[in-house]
This record gives structure tokens, C-alpha cells and sequence, in this order.
């Protein structure tokens, strides 16, 4: 059993900058939790503390159920996977990966058949007798795999080790550590701040931001039911499009209004929680894929059809992106590849309101039903 | 076409930057084998006639105990200078600890006060501790290296990466076997640069030795080629000899680690 536990978990660095704050999270044995959030959320900060590189300066951390607060990383049962890859540079492959098993004086028979194991996994077996210099960015990422693997250990921690790899690499890499996660049937905490990498890969992803946890849940949740406009801009590619409106209601029922367009909201979204907010002014948040250019969807969203102008269209293959512009707000529009809209056209583009979010302007948090919490 | 005459015009300049290297070199090797009244009669461009009887005035002396006498404390001064300087540079450049800051500020300090402000209480120290006319006066201090510390930390700092250590200590390697087994692995260039340069210092060393040593038994390189001298002459071919003797081994140690000596300096300087 290697659940992880983390109560209250704190960390300040001298003199006086806290890094993370009030983290709690339960990782269940067997789960794979991914750590997301930009650069400086702490995010590495919480996946060093469970490691044992970085003091916890308030807080509990247990691993297993036993408190690990005060345990020297080599006796925590853990292995982890540097972002780059910090291989030995003077040590073969095979002694990279054998090197822990021979501090922790494991048989060499045992150490031997280990080591074969994993590189067979890994498909690394001809690069034994290397040294890493020998090898190329995604052959040092396994080896560093192949190290953790060896050791068989309770909890993988992960600190952004697809980093440094090229986009096609990263990609395949993306899909052998979901393989890998099932063949050995550990904990694995993955630390990045790649939301796609998040999204493909997490069972259960945490998003951070300056030290604090913004939400945890499934990747579906998240991008449907982010809890603020944080998470709502983070998870998603391209990201979602926010504008800043009042929300009113007239005989046709709620809508929000913009200097000169009215959108209206479906009558199976409308609902007893928006009166609260009525009058008042909110951020909209609109998911790029819910905005369509095509005459059908114009006709089916009538209520919510904005005028816009296409400042540039971007064909992706199987997808174009429309950047639009409409009084001062940009928007981004995710279509078919059929669409006739180019570059330098004015066109109406319709919303599909069912899907859209609500976010106070002040405190940023969501307040559609769409959390699942308002009706 | 233009490059042909930046060539030569290149080749030229390297040419007469070597001649102005090895000609001074050259003519200490000549030179010893003049007799010392000869040598300020002639321009010893070409081999003497008084090779042996050089050789049998500096053997008939201390000679080969000195040359003994410098090896040894050579080797013990970079053997020890080396390994403390390491240490102790990658404690600054990797560990944080109180007082950190302030401790290396005392390293920086004693970098720029020069050594010859602290020559009286250091021989009064020396003898203090009964350490006068030991070789330990020679090899102990030595290996509280400031700028060997200084230059480690600078090194350390930017090519021992911090994962590395990281995942040694995740691997189950104490702190002492992953100074030993890891980071020296990546300061090798350095170390021996440094190695090399502690080993020319202490060899060519002449002021430390002519403070705290008395007896001829003692005697080092230096003070031996300094002491082919009486009360009313000089013998400058035999001295000259003796240097070229004592040269030896320095042209040894640079011959087979010239190549990691560059790496190194260069290394030290610039982040790769």
C-alpha cells in the first residue's frame, strides 16, 4: 500500500517566502496524480517535499500511513524521474540502473535480472554498455525510467521529465508512461505544467497557483467544471475565451449583455441561481470549440450570434482557428476545416451558451451551475 | 584570398610568441654547462664544456635529498590542498548553511590580503606549535587553500548539477559517498588543474621554506639552488644547472596533464 497523504502542508523559505501553503491531498495506492500549474506555483515544491529533498516547514506527510516528515529520502520507498534525467555521467547505463540496488546491497543475480527486466521494458537492452553521453535525449529519459523502475518502489514521483524532449518524442513518451503505470501498478505523482500532458495523462490532476491547490478532479471535470477562471484558462488549448459583460434579464430571460450585442442563455441553463447575479456584472468564459462560423449553428444558436472580425485564421489540418475580434475582446474560434471565414472577413459567428461559464469579475470563482453546486 | 597572408602573418606572431617563451628556457640549459666566470664573457648559445664539473658541484652538495625533499611535500600539498579545496568548495557552492555567506566573504578576504602580511606571525605560529624546521610548516597551512576553496565553489556551482545530486541521495548514497563517488566525478578537469597549479607552487615555493627551515637536511629545490654560493662567489652555472635539474619534474607533470590543465582553466570560466 503507498497512499499518499499530504495535511496542511507547508512550505516557507528563509526569510520569509511561502512557497506553498494549506496543501491537502489524498493520493490513493495506484493512482496517477498529476501536479499542474504555470511556472513558480510550487508545484515541484510539494513533489520535492514528498521526496524528501525539501523540508516540510509545517504539515503532515505520510506515505503508506507512516509519517514521513522527518525520513532521509532513501528510506521513503520512493523513486523519482528528474527533468533532466540526472543521469551519472561517468557510470554505464547498467551501473546507472544498478547503482541503488548496490547501496542497498541486493544479490548481484537479483541486481542482473532487475536491471534486464526493466531495460527489456524500456526497450534500452543494446544500450547496457553505454555511457549517457552516448545516448540521445529520449534514451536518457528511459534509462532515468529504467533507474526508478529497478527499484521497484512504492511511489514514482515525476518532475516534468517529458520536458526536454522534441514534440513527436514527448508524445510517444506520453504514451509509454500510461502503459508503464499499468504494468506496474504504483503510485506514480507527476509533476508539469503542460495541461496536455496533464489532461492525457492524469487519473486524477491537481492545478496549482501560487502555492495554493485551485482545484483537484478527474481531467473531464476540469475542463468542464472548473471551479474559477483560473482553471477554467489553464486546462484547455487554445485556452478559453473570457469577456466581460452584465448579467440581465428581459422578457426573452437571461442573457448577458455587452455594449452592443445581447447573447441569451438556453431555457434549460437558465435557473433560480442566476437572479442572484442579475444586474450584476460577470466574466463569461466560452471553450474556443463552442463558437461556430457555420450557417447551421447560426440558425441553431440564434439567440447568441455576435458579429466579429477575423484578424487571423489559422489552418491546423483537421481544425481552423479563427482569432476574432468584436469591440475591444478577442476571441478564439476552434472549426472545421470546411469553414469559408478568412482572414480579413467580418463575419457572425454564433455561441453555443449551454456550454458557457460564469465567473464572479472579483473573486474569479465560477458561478454557473455548471459546478454542479448552484441548482 | 585574403587569408593566406592572415596565415602566415599568424603563423609568424605564434612563432615569435614561442621563440620569446622557449629561448629563456633554452638558454638556462646552456647556460649550465659554462663555467659561472664564462657565462658573463660570452653569449652561451651553444653547449659548454663544463657540464660534469656543474653536475659534480651540485651532486657533491644536498642535491638529490632537496630534490626528495621538494617531491614529497610537493605531492603531499596537492594530494591534501586538492582534496580540502574540493570539499570545501562544494560545502559553499552545495549546502546551505548558516553562516554560509559570511564564511566565504573570510575566503574572499584572505584571497586579496597577500601572504607576505602574515609572514612574522606565521613564523611565530610555526613555532609556537615546535614546528620550526619541520617540513610540516610547509604542508599543513597549505592546505587551507583560499583560493583553491574559491576556485572549487566557482566551478562546483555551475557543473555539478543539483539532480544529479538529488538522485543520488533518492539512490541511497550518504553525503560523504556522494562527494566522493558523484561530484568528483564532475570536478575532475578542475581538480587537477588545481592539482597542478598547488604542485607548482609548492615546488617553486621560496620564501616559505627560507623562513622555517634551518637545516640543510631540509633544504627544498629552491633553497638548495639558492645555497651553491659562498662567501665570495657564486656559481651561477651550477645554480643554473640545478634549476634545470629541478625543472624536470614540472616538465613531466605538464607534458602528460597539459590537456585537462586548459580544459580545466577554461572550464572554470566559462559555464558550458
Amino acid at each position: 500500500m503507498a497512499n499518499i497523504s499530504l495535511k496542511n502542508i507547508r512550505k516557507v523559505y528563509p526569510p520569509d517566502v511561502t512557497a506553498v501553503d494549506g496543501f491537502n491531498l489524498e493520493i490513493e495506492d495506484r493512482r496517477f496524480v498529476v501536479l499542474v500549474g504555470p511556472s513558480g506555483c510550487g508545484k515541484t515544491t510539494v513533489l520535492r517535499m514528498i521526496a524528501g529533498l525539501e523540508e516540510i516547514t509545517g504539515g503532515e506527510l505520510r506515505i503508506g500511513g507512516q509519517l514521513m516528515n522527518e525520513v532521509p529520502p532513501k528510506n521513503r520507498d520512493i523513486a523519482m524521474v528528474f527533468q533532466n534525467y540526472a543521469l551519472y555521467p561517468h557510470m554505464t547505463v547498467f551501473k546507472n540502473m544498478s547503482f541503488s540496488l548496490e547501496l542497498r546491497k541486493v544479490p548481484k543475480a537479483e541486481i542482473k535480472r532487475r536491471v534486464e527486466e526493466a531495460a527489456r521494458i524500456l526497450d534500452i537492452e543494446r544500450l547496457l554498455h553505454r555511457k549517457p553521453k552516448a545516448l540521445s535525449g529520449g534514451q536518457r529519459q528511459r534509462v532515468a525510467l529504467g533507474r526508478a523502475m529497478v527499484r521497484e518502489p512504492a511511489v514514482f514521483l515525476l518532475d516534468e521529465p517529458l520536458s526536454n524532449l522534441d514534440a513527436k518524442l514527448r508524445a510517444s513518451m506520453r504514451t509509454e508512461l500510461i502503459k508503464l503505470h499499468r504494468r506496474l501498478e504504483t503510485t506514480f505523482v507527476y509533476v508539469t505544467h503542460d495541461q496536455t500532458e496533464a489532461m492525457t495523462m492524469g487519473e486524477l490532476i491537481v492545478v496549482m497557483k501560487d502555492g495554493f491547490i485551485q482545484q483537484i478532479d478527474t481531467p473531464q471535470n476540469l475542463y468542464d467544471r472548473p471551479c474559477n477562471a483560473f482553471v477554467a484558462g489553464f486546462i484547455g488549448n487554445p485556452q478559453m475565451n473570457f469577456m466581460n459583460g452584465v448579467l440581465e434579464r428581459d422578457e426573452r430571460g437571461f442573457h448577458m449583455a455587452f455594449a452592443k450585442d445581447r447573447i441569451y442563455f438556453p431555457k434549460e441553463r437558465q435557473g433560480g441561481w442566476m437572479e442572484a447575479y442579475s444586474g450584476k456584472p460577470v466574466k463569461l468564459g466560452v471553450r474556443p470549440e463552442d463558437i461556430y462560423d457555420d450557417e447551421a449553428s447560426l440558425d441553431k444558436y440564434g439567440d447568441a450570434v455576435i458579429n466579429a472580425h477575423v484578424e487571423v485564421s489559422e489552418l491546423m489540418g483537421s481544425e481552423v482557428y479563427l482569432y476574432l475580434e468584436r469591440e475591444g475582446m478577442n476571441l478564439t474560434a476552434r472549426v472545421g476545416p470546411g469553414t469559408t471565414s478568412r482572414t480579413g472577413d467580418k463575419v457572425k459567428v454564433a455561441i453555443d451558451m449551454g456550454k458557457a461559464h460564469l465567473f464572479d469579475p472579483e473573486n474569479e470563482n465560477a458561478l454557473s451551475d455548471r459546478q454542479g453546486k448552484d441548482d | 584570398m585574403n587569408r593566406i597572408p592572415r596565415r602566415i602573418l599568424l603563423t609568424c606572431l605564434m612563432l615569435a610568441a614561442c621563440f620569446a617563451f622557449i629561448f629563456p628556457f633554452y638558454m638556462m640549459l646552456m647556460m649550465g654547462t659554462y663555467k659561472s666566470e664564462t657565462l658573463f664573457r660570452i653569449f652561451a648559445v651553444l653547449p659548454g664544456d663544463y657540464l660534469l664539473e656543474n653536475l659534480r658541484t651540485v651532486f657533491a652538495r644536498n642535491f638529490l635529498h632537496s630534490y626528495w625533499n621538494s617531491l614529497y611535500i610537493a605531492v603531499f600539498v596537492t594530494l591534501l590542498s586538492s582534496l580540502s579545496s574540493a570539499m570545501a568548495g562544494y560545502a559553499f557552492a552545495k549546502y546551505d548553511f548558516r553562516g554560509r555567506k559570511k564564511l566565504f566573504n573570510v575566503v574572499l578576504i584572505m584571497l586579496m590580503v597577500p601572504a607576505q602580511l602574515g609572514m612574522i606571525a606565521f613564523v611565530w605560529e610555526m613555532k609556537q606549535f615546535g614546528w620550526s624546521d619541520t617540513h610540516l610548516p610547509l604542508i599543513i597551512p597549505a592546505v587551507a587553500n583560499s583560493f583553491g576553496v574559491f576556485w572549487m565553489r566557482q566551478y562546483i556551482q555551475d557543473a555539478v548539477p543539483n539532480e544529479v545530486l538529488d538522485a543520488a541521495r533518492i539512490d541511497g548514497c550518504g553525503e560523504i559517498r556522494i562527494f566522493f563517488q558523484i561530484a568528483l566525478a564532475f570536478i575532475r578537469p578542475a581538480l587537477l588543474s588545481m592539482g597542478l597549479l598547488f604542485f607548482l607552487w609548492s615546488w617553486n615555493d621560496y620564501m616559505l621554506p627560507l623562513l622555517v627551515i634551518n637545516n640543510s637536511d631540509l633544504q627544498t629545490m629552491p633553497l638548495f639552488i639558492a645555497s651553491l654560493k659562498d662567501y665570495m662567489r657564486t656559481d651561477y652555472g651550477a645554480q643554473l644547472l640545478g634549476v634545470s635539474l629541478g625543472t624536470i619534474p614540472l616538465i613531466i607533470v605538464f607534458i602528460f596533464f597539459s590537456k585537462s590543465l586548459i580544459k580545466g582553466l577554461s572550464s572554470a570560466a566559462v559555464k558550458e
